[in-house]
């Protein structure tokens, strides 16, 4: 898979992880609720919601970094500068905003 | 129930306790003067924030609501409210995963810079209104509520309260700048979250939590008592749309806030930046646990005396169970943690707002100041956005305190879309992105109670908190920024090439490519696939409800 790929799927995929994280109300829909399944006491969907909105999301937070840091040395090592034709070299990207262009397109 | 109940009966010790941690956030300040000498340190701290810091920072944009509204809202909705809380943790980590690290790489100072750049000055103008307008809101609730704080919990009248509050805390912010506002928020996020969770542990202690040691999850042998009480307490409640409504309406709206993006931006490098989501999901889990504790035993406190709480004592549910089984120091302890969580929220919108008025308007206005003359006008914009939300609060609309939900909905529909489709394609062009946001706000403002009630969509809860509205206007705002984009695009014919090269020059840049291949981020597919997403959404918000 491309790097330009691995980025789209990596951000969709953990874009939808996150929500699935933290908006754990459809999961209870879905499956219905019973107050008397239970885990450490707090009913089962309680529990899921109190418990995936934080210790989940954390978690997928973490897998989020690592996976993106390596995505990232990819990106600007310029892996896949080399297969590209006809693009024009940038400046070194970093944080400083003068090196980006305003897009005019007053003439439009 | 009396009101002399709530208020510290020793006074003295709160006002006491208040001075001393406002005379720390002052210190804080004054050294972290020295470090301010460019309009980069006053607005994004001179990039140097590490990501436990920064983390700790972001953390507190729940605001006072943490202590009060929170607590107040889960003995009125129960569950829901739980559900309707816990999605907002996902604001800094869907912040950055979509676009909060390519704007660390640009180096803007906010998401109105990006968008100057991104889409021309007229589209800044425009996402400058929205954004001023949504953080203003939020910013006068928090100063509204904190003189409140001083009022009911201290029995100090509400104006001499807010005017020496509002400018106890502009006075610092000013002073500080980003700098000092980032150190004292990790230290105000630190009083909050020692007032939530220590007197929180004894008061499970009391109501008989066998995991008091570990009050985010230690009261699970309660729950027999409490359905006992109150059988509807973990019921779903609402309808599937309401659900779908927290998604549209608050996940997508907090995502789009500008002063969380900026808070990103003021980390020492990219990695600092995304090393920022997994800290601020440990605190704002342990934040947010304790509070959804804190809301059950409230429940579970009145349930078992079989009192029935009247809607103004429910917000200080926190302090009446705090009175009830802790010391009085420690009641005095949460009243500082109260104002903390309102104080650094304040901290983050004034810097917020100071950035896009003393750094984008004006620089737009004057593109050739000298940075000496912008870090003056920097301080100009601080101690103005203060002074004006003072003026506003003293005598607030009555739906502003309430509605700092709504914001969210208006910052979904207006704000994330340009600037979400921005960051993730070319195609996306200033006509759409400038229609999408005028008409999809414009439609959320028209169909909420506040403004044309005739027209309101939806009744209640959902109208108020602009759910009903949302679930409409963003699917709007997202569908008529790409159909217009693209539109405009064909009508443009060859002369849009230029656009569409600075487009992708900008885009693959801000995403870290070495080299600009003119292919990327161009493909049309996933965005109509998008649309096609958002369609029956806005189909479902077009029922009554």
């Amino acid at each position: 898979m491309s790097t330009y790929k691995k980025e789209a799927v990596l951000t969709i995929g953990f874009f939808v992880l996150y929500l699935l994280m933290a908006h754990t109300a459809p999961w209870a829909i879905i499956l219905g609720i019973d107050n008397s399944v239970r885990v450490l006491g707090y009913p089962l969907h309680y529990f899921v919601a109190i418990a995936v909105g934080w210790f989940g999301v954390l978690g997928v937070s973490i897998a989020w970094n690592h996976l993106a840091d390596k995505l990232d040395d990819e990106i600007t090592s310029g892996a896949e500068a080399l297969d590209e034709e006809g693009g024009n070299k940038a400046p070194s990207a970093g944080p400083d905003a003068s090196e980006f262009e305003p897009v005019k397109g007053k003439s439009l | 129930m009396n009101e002399i109940v709530w208020q510290l009966p020793n006074v003295w010790m709160g006002i006491g306790i208040t001075v001393a941690v406002f005379c720390l956030y002052y210190g804080v300040a004054f050294y972290s003067r020295s470090d301010t000498h460019t309009t980069a340190d006053l607005y994004v701290a001179g990039r140097s924030i590490g990501p436990v810091v920064n983390s700790l920072a972001a953390a507190t944009w729940m605001s006072v609501a943490t202590f009060l509204g929170v607590v107040a809202l889960i003995q009125q909705l129960h569950l829901p409210f739980v559900y309707m809380w816990i999605q907002l943790i996902l604001s800094v980590p869907l912040l950055v995963l979509l676009y909060g690290a390519m704007f660390w790489r640009m180096g803007v100072f906010t998401s109105v810079s990006f968008v100057r750049i991104r889409y021309g000055q007229p589209a800044a103008y425009l996402a400058a209104a929205w954004m001023v307008l949504i953080m203003l809101m939020y910013m006068i609730g928090q100063f509204v509520c904190i003189a409140k704080v001083f009022e009911v919990l201290l029995g100090l009248p509400y104006l001499p309260s807010l005017i020496v509050s509002a400018l106890v805390i502009t006075g610092y912010i000013t002073i500080g700048g980003m700098k000092g506002a980032t150190y004292n928020d990790a230290i105000q996020m630190v009083i909050m979250m020692i007032a939530l969770v220590v007197p929180l542990a004894a008061i499970l202690q009391h109501l008989g939590a066998t995991g008091y040691w570990f009050p985010p999850l230690g009261y699970g042998n309660m729950t027999d008592i409490m359905l006992s009480k109150i059988p509807e307490f973990f019921d779903l409640k609402f309808d599937p749309r309401f659900y779908l409504a927290l998604f549209v309406a608050l996940t997508l709206g907090i995502l789009g806030l500008p002063q969380l993006a900026q808070r990103v931006l003021t980390s020492s490098s990219i990695k600092a930046a995304r090393r920022v989501v997994p800290w601020f999901c440990l605190w704002v889990g342990l934040a947010f646990s304790a509070t959804y504790a804190m809301g059950f035993a409230g429940v579970f406190h009145f349930a078992a005396l079989g009192q029935v709480l009247p809607p103004e004592a429910a917000d200080k549910t926190t302090l009446l169970l705090n009175l009830a089984y802790n010391p009085q120091w420690v009641s005095g302890f949460v009243i500082a943690g109260v104002l903390a969580a309102g104080v650094s929220t304040i901290a983050g919108l004034m810097i917020g707002v100071a950035t896009i008025v003393g750094h984008d308007i004006v620089g737009m206005l004057k593109p050739d100041l000298s940075d000496q003359k912008r870090l003056r006008w920097g301080y100009v914009g601080l101690a103005g956005t203060g002074i004006v939300s003072l003026l506003i609060s003293l005598d607030p609309p009555a739906f502003l305190i309430i509605s700092i939900f709504w914001a969210f909905g208006m910052c979904a529909c207006a704000v994330t879309p340009m600037i979400v489709l921005g960051a993730w394609s070319t195609r996306i062009n200033r006509i759409g992105a400038i229609s999408g946001s005028i008409i999809a706000g414009l439609f959320y403002i028209a169909l909420s109670p506040y403004v044309f009630p005739d027209f309101s969509i939806g009744t209640g809860l959902v109208a108020k908190l602009g759910f009903a509205a949302a679930l409409i206007t963003v699917p709007m705002g997202f569908i008529l920024t790409v159909i217009i984009s693209l539109a405009y695009e064909k009508l443009a014919g060859s002369a849009y090439q230029k656009v569409l090269t600075e487009a992708h020059d900008l885009v693959e840049k801000m995403h870290g490519w070495p080299n600009v291949s003119g292919t990327r981020y161009a493909g049309t597919q996933w965005l109509w696939i998008l649309c096609a997403l958002w369609v029956p959404v806005l189909i479902w918000g077009l029922q009554p409800w």
